[in-house]
């Protein structure tokens, strides 16, 4: 739980920017219908935010004040998202990590009140085993939410219909790749311009593969069964968002790496198969060692 | 005090129920997600849950008919551009124009906008030539790939 903190810790650190380019907020959204966050432009204002940022990340990593730490983090997530999707278009690349972050603000707060106002325990700074399995929790469910959502979203505005209609992805792809060109006018690569055609002459081929994506979505929240469910489902959703980089390049690395922290938990898988091969060593040691008696025993 | 005693009641069964539904946290996030749409950090992650048979994407060209990259010109990106047209159309149509004035208004705004982004250096240049918003829509025609191209807006140089 520790390696995931600070893996977090660490993507929240590198998300919030240093710079803002001066901007109108034409188009309030999020906590700019709140909030004049014109503030964030302000290079020292800004300087002092990341600050704060910094000792917060620093806190949550280590398991202290988890309260105070999230709320910050939570903060200037959502600031900083809110500004950026203010400007006239949205952006969900960072939406799973500000969600991930209130997700576990919101649980640290709930037992904050119970312990500490219910139950008048003395406060304490560092936060007890129980609280961090129900935050890992609360960042499990919140990631899977996004899928589930996702996967509600395309049923509720196709009518049910978005698997019928997955070959129209040909336009959708064509129309990222060359949205991608116009970037920086670097063409696709040749996987990228191939697939559209691809899907045109094969329609079925493409309704199954992406209905087992659409029902990998939808099916999501099952990784909350246990650590394995979780690690598959991870797994999975990971290797599912490589695929669509590399057809529609389109990168969803924030997704991918929360995954990887919460769902995939490498840390436990690497201590699991080192904990088997042990075992698996272990007993072959004793079965050898009992052979070799039993051999000694029969000579003598 | 039956009144209370009714709802203290009626309270603690809806919580015994609530407790048995599985994956409870799920559905009232996702609930909560859906309700609250689109106000950051909350989302319904709409992205490609539209599947049109026709797409739109935009370009910018310079009176000598290049395209103008949208990051090393703009520092911007291509996916701004319809986004924002959009929205910027909508707000434009509710002032009360019309349909087709605020299309090519909002048009100019847009690349207004870009151009606001530009490095300054590179305003001058951008602009000495003019510049034009061109939609262009992709569809299927006989098993093929078809793009068709009009142009949404026009800076004067």
């Amino acid at each position: 739980m520790t390696l995931m903190r600070i893996a977090f810790a660490a993507m929240v650190w590198q998300s919030v920017p240093s710079f803002y380019y001066q901007t109108t907020l034409s188009h309030p959204n999020g906590l700019a219908h709140f909030l004049d966050l014109t503030f964030l432009m302000n290079p020292e204002v800004l300087g002092i935010l990341r600050g704060l940022l910094a000792a917060a990340v620093v806190f949550y990593a280590a398991g202290l004040f988890m309260f105070l730490s999230l709320g910050v983090m939570t903060f200037m997530l959502a600031a900083c998202g809110s500004l950026e999707n203010s400007q006239g278009a949205i952006n969900h690349s960072l939406q799973p990590l500000a969600l991930v972050a209130l997700a576990q603000w919101g649980v640290a707060g709930y037992f904050a009140v119970r312990d500490h106002v219910a139950r008048k325990r003395p406060f304490f700074p560092v936060a007890t085993g129980e609280t961090h399995r129900r935050l890992v929790h609360a960042a499990k469910v919140a990631l899977v939410s996004c899928y589930v959502t996702s996967a509600f979203t395309k049923l509720e505005r196709t009518d049910g219909q978005w698997i019928l209609r997955t070959p129209n992805l040909a336009v959708a792809i064509a129309k990222t790749n060359t949205k991608s060109y116009l970037n920086i006018l670097e063409p696709a690569d040749h996987l990228a311009k191939a697939v559209p055609q691809f899907i045109i002459e094969h329609p079925n081929l493409t309704r199954i593969f992406f209905g087992f994506g659409l029902a990998l979505e939808l099916f999501a929240f099952l990784a909350l069964m246990g650590r394995w469910p979780a690690i598959v489902i991870g797994t999975s959703l990971i290797l599912m968002h490589d695929m669509i980089a590399r057809v529609m390049d389109l990168h969803f690395s924030i997704f991918e790496r929360l995954g990887f922290i919460f769902l995939v938990n490498a840390p436990w898988l690497a201590v699991f198969a080192i904990g088997s091969v042990w075992n698996l060593a272990s007993r072959w040691m004793r079965r050898a060692a009992g052979q070799d008696r039993s051999e000694r025993a029969s000579i003598s | 005090m039956a009144l209370l005693e009714k709802i203290s009641a009626a309270s603690r069964l809806i919580k015994r129920l609530l407790l048995r539904i599985p994956f409870r946290e799920v559905w009232l996030s996702v609930a909560l997600l859906l309700i609250v749409g689109e106000n950051y950090p909350f989302s319904n992650f709409p992205m490609y849950s539209n599947l049109e048979d026709e797409a739109v994407y935009f370009i910018v060209r310079n009176s000598r008919g290049e395209t103008v990259p949208y990051v090393t010109s703009f520092r911007s990106r291509s996916s701004y551009v319809p986004k924002a047209l959009k929205t910027e159309r909508r707000k434009l149509e509710t002032e009360g124009m019309s349909s087709e004035a605020a299309l090519t208004q909002a048009g100019k705004n847009v690349m207004l906008y870009l151009l606001e982004r530009a490095e300054p250096q590179k305003r001058g240049d951008l602009l000495r030539n003019g510049l034009k918003l061109i939609e262009v829509r992709i569809s299927v025609n006989d098993s093929r790939l078809k793009e068709e191209e009009s142009i949404v807006a026009e800076l004067a140089p």
